[in-house]
């Protein structure tokens, strides 16, 4: 829904056409011919001007649409692992009386806790990406390891890494999820090397995979579902995507060179 | 920042492989480095080097390939 200036620019360039073509006739019959041309051309200018205006605001009314959007699935992500933090909270007491009472609780916790997901990155976008994927991936019966270690105050757009990492995640799940369950791994490795932000994501893949930039593997067991975006998100910070397929494994290595603080 | 009248190909050749020519009178090492702007390098000292354009994109990989060869990133 139009609103604001797009608004405002859109009625104002409808009413400049409408002028235009309303009053061109009337122009070339009461005035002479150069001045209703002159009048038609300023008409035309003003009219090419909103039209710039109207389509400048409408890319503007776009881009914040989608940040808002990344945004709010941001919010969501870290309500749900704010809720869960809770519960696991809860949990963790309830465990812990039924330790003092049965012992051999024990052997069931070390069969639980690898996977469990507890706060382990000081950033709190990536933590609450982790969080849900390690939840994803341990419904699906994919192993996981996550090593990151990225700082609370990185400068760098929350919604770039938010895309960064659910889409190297999504990515590596739906490769890993075309491999039988005992052979379903994905890693994730990520820090920051000097201004670098470095992400290797590594996973296992079926004897078909093959990596097909830009191409959706959702119906196919290729492996390439989300890799334009990700290699679209490392150029525009300056840095590359690589990707590495042998032995059963996918690895795929995202630079994103961070800016110099104002 | 040192100073020096060899000719810089003659110095590069003498140097370990984290010296590159960055511009026509810089070499820098990228172990003493601490940023890479894409236009210049700051030091660990926050001497700023500027990277001429000729050298940008070489540059770029070959110090993101520097990067990548230390250690664990955690």
């Amino acid at each position: 829904m139009l609103k604001g200036k797009p608004l405002i620019y859109m009625i104002l360039f409808f009413v400049s056409e409408a002028l235009m073509v309303g009053a061109s006739a009337f122009l070339f019959r009461s005035w002479s011919y150069e001045q209703a041309q002159v009048a038609i051309l300023g008409l035309f200018a003003i009219s090419a001007f909103l039209c710039l205006l109207l389509m400048k605001s409408l890319m503007a009314m776009i881009r914040r649409d989608a940040s808002a959007q990344a945004l709010e699935t941001l919010k969501d992500m870290e309500l749900e692992q704010l809720a869960a933090m809770v519960e696991t909270g809860q949990e963790i007491e309830a465990i812990r009386s039924r330790i003092r009472k049965h012992p051999s609780v024990i052997q069931d916790l070390e069969e639980d806790l690898p996977d469990l997901y507890v706060s382990r990155c000081d950033n709190p976008v990536a933590d609450a990406i982790l969080f849900r994927k390690s939840r994803e991936m341990k419904e699906q019966n994919i192993r996981s390891h996550f090593q990151v270690s990225l700082p609370a105050d990185l400068p760098l757009d929350s919604a770039i890494l938010l895309s960064l990492l659910t889409n190297l995640l999504d990515n590596a799940i739906l490769a890993a999820l075309q491999c039988p369950p005992e052979r379903r791994f994905v890693s994730l490795e990520a820090g920051l090397r000097r201004n670098c932000l470095v992400c290797i994501c590594e996973n296992s893949v079926s004897d078909n995979a093959a990596i097909t930039p830009g191409l959706s593997s959702k119906n196919k067991p290729g492996h390439g579902h989300g890799l334009q975006i990700l290699e679209d998100l490392c150029t525009q910070q300056g840095g590359q995507l690589k990707g590495v397929m042998e032995n059963g494994r996918c690895r795929f290595t995202a630079t994103l060179w961070l800016e110099e603080e104002a | 920042m040192l100073k020096a009248r060899e000719d810089l190909r003659t110095l590069l050749e003498q140097l370990p492989d984290s010296f590159v020519q960055c511009h026509r009178s810089y070499v820098v090492n990228y172990s003493m480095t601490a940023a890479f702007y894409g236009t210049e390098f700051e030091l660990a000292n926050g001497l700023r080097i500027p990277v001429s354009r000729a050298h940008q994109v070489e540059i770029r990989q070959s110090y993101s390939r520097f990067l990548l060869r230390e250690e664990s990133l955690c």
